[in-house]
């Protein structure tokens, strides 16, 4: 139904993989050993920027949107660099939020995460790159 | 050729150039590893209204001319379009007027190209064995991505699981 409302779609880009394989394909739910990468930018960047301005815009399907992030989201985003796992972007948060004396579990830094990743992901803008090895 | 398996193959933009895609694919499916994946892009067809029947008044107005002045003849055709032509009317598909021959000449004068929906490629992918993992950007492909009212995002329903048959032609995403 979504391309017959956009209308836009003039390209279709997907992945697929054997019907019979269901240990592969996209990832499901956040897990610590994940390793997320932002894909064709630079996460300094984009985290001064969200700082700056708490939101984004994109065209998604011919449609301009406008998407608001957390606060905590441009820490987060500076820590993504294609090799940590989410647990450790969420240890070194919450390394420098105990100066802070606020604290960070993993529950919380999975919602954080959550969050954003709800937002960029559909944009095509943040994806899983893998898994440390545990 | 001696190659071994691929644990990943990119196909971008050739399987709707093919005389038989599902032929190509199938050529894909066949080197791919155990535990691969495949990347692929196939033109949609609802964002490319109005290149269709562009093509084909090209193709007739040009009749047995020769290849080379095919551009020329399309150009002036593409310049000459009234403004309620589809192909002018679709602010999506630019490539045309981008000013280089390759993506005027792919859009318009290509020899053999044909575009999809999405169920069309949900059944395309079912009868070669595979299953899609994700649509890219996933939020395309999400009704509630064009929808502002909330009751209107409640409605839309997945369709009923394949059982055999093709895909609804316009089926969405799972």
């Amino acid at each position: 139904m979504a391309e017959e409302l956009s209308g836009a779609l003039k390209t279709h880009a997907f992945y697929a993989v054997r019907r019979a394989d269901k240990e592969h394909g996209a990832a499901q739910g956040f897990e610590p050993r994940m390793v997320t990468v932002l894909r064709e930018m630079r996460a300094d960047r984009l985290a001064a920027s969200l700082s700056q301005l708490p939101g984004l815009n994109a065209t998604l399907g011919g449609v301009s949107r406008r998407f608001e992030v957390s606060t905590q989201a441009p820490a987060i985003i500076a820590l993504i660099d294609g090799k940590r796992s989410l647990r450790q972007i969420h240890g070194r948060l919450r390394a420098r939020m105990g100066k802070t004396r606020a604290k960070m579990s993993w529950p919380d830094f999975q919602g954080e995460f959550s969050a954003l990743f709800n937002i960029l992901h559909p944009l095509n803008m943040l994806l899983f790159a893998g898994a440390t090895l545990d | 050729m001696g190659w071994r398996p691929f644990d990943y193959i990119d196909c971008c933009g050739v399987l709707h150039h093919l005389a038989d895609p599902a032929a190509g694919l199938a050529a894909l499916v066949a080197v791919l590893a155990t535990g691969g994946g495949l990347g692929l892009m196939l033109y949609g067809e609802l964002g490319r209204t109005g290149v269709y029947p562009a093509q084909r008044a090209i193709a007739r107005l040009a009749g047995d001319g020769k290849a080379g002045e095919r551009p020329a003849l399309a150009r002036k055709l593409t310049e000459a379009l009234p403004d309620g032509n589809w192909l002018k009317r679709n602010d999506h598909v630019m490539d045309h007027l981008a000013g280089d021959d390759a993506g005027f000449y792919d859009l318009l004068l290509h020899s053999r190209d044909r575009a999809y929906l999405v169920g069309e490629i949900m059944t395309l992918m079912a009868e070669a064995g595979l299953r899609i993992s994700a649509f890219m950007p996933a939020g395309a492909y999400r009704p509630e991505t064009y929808l502002n009212d909330g009751d209107l995002i409640e409605r839309p329903r997945p369709c009923p699981r394949r059982t055999g048959g093709p895909w609804p032609r316009n089926c969405p995403a799972p």
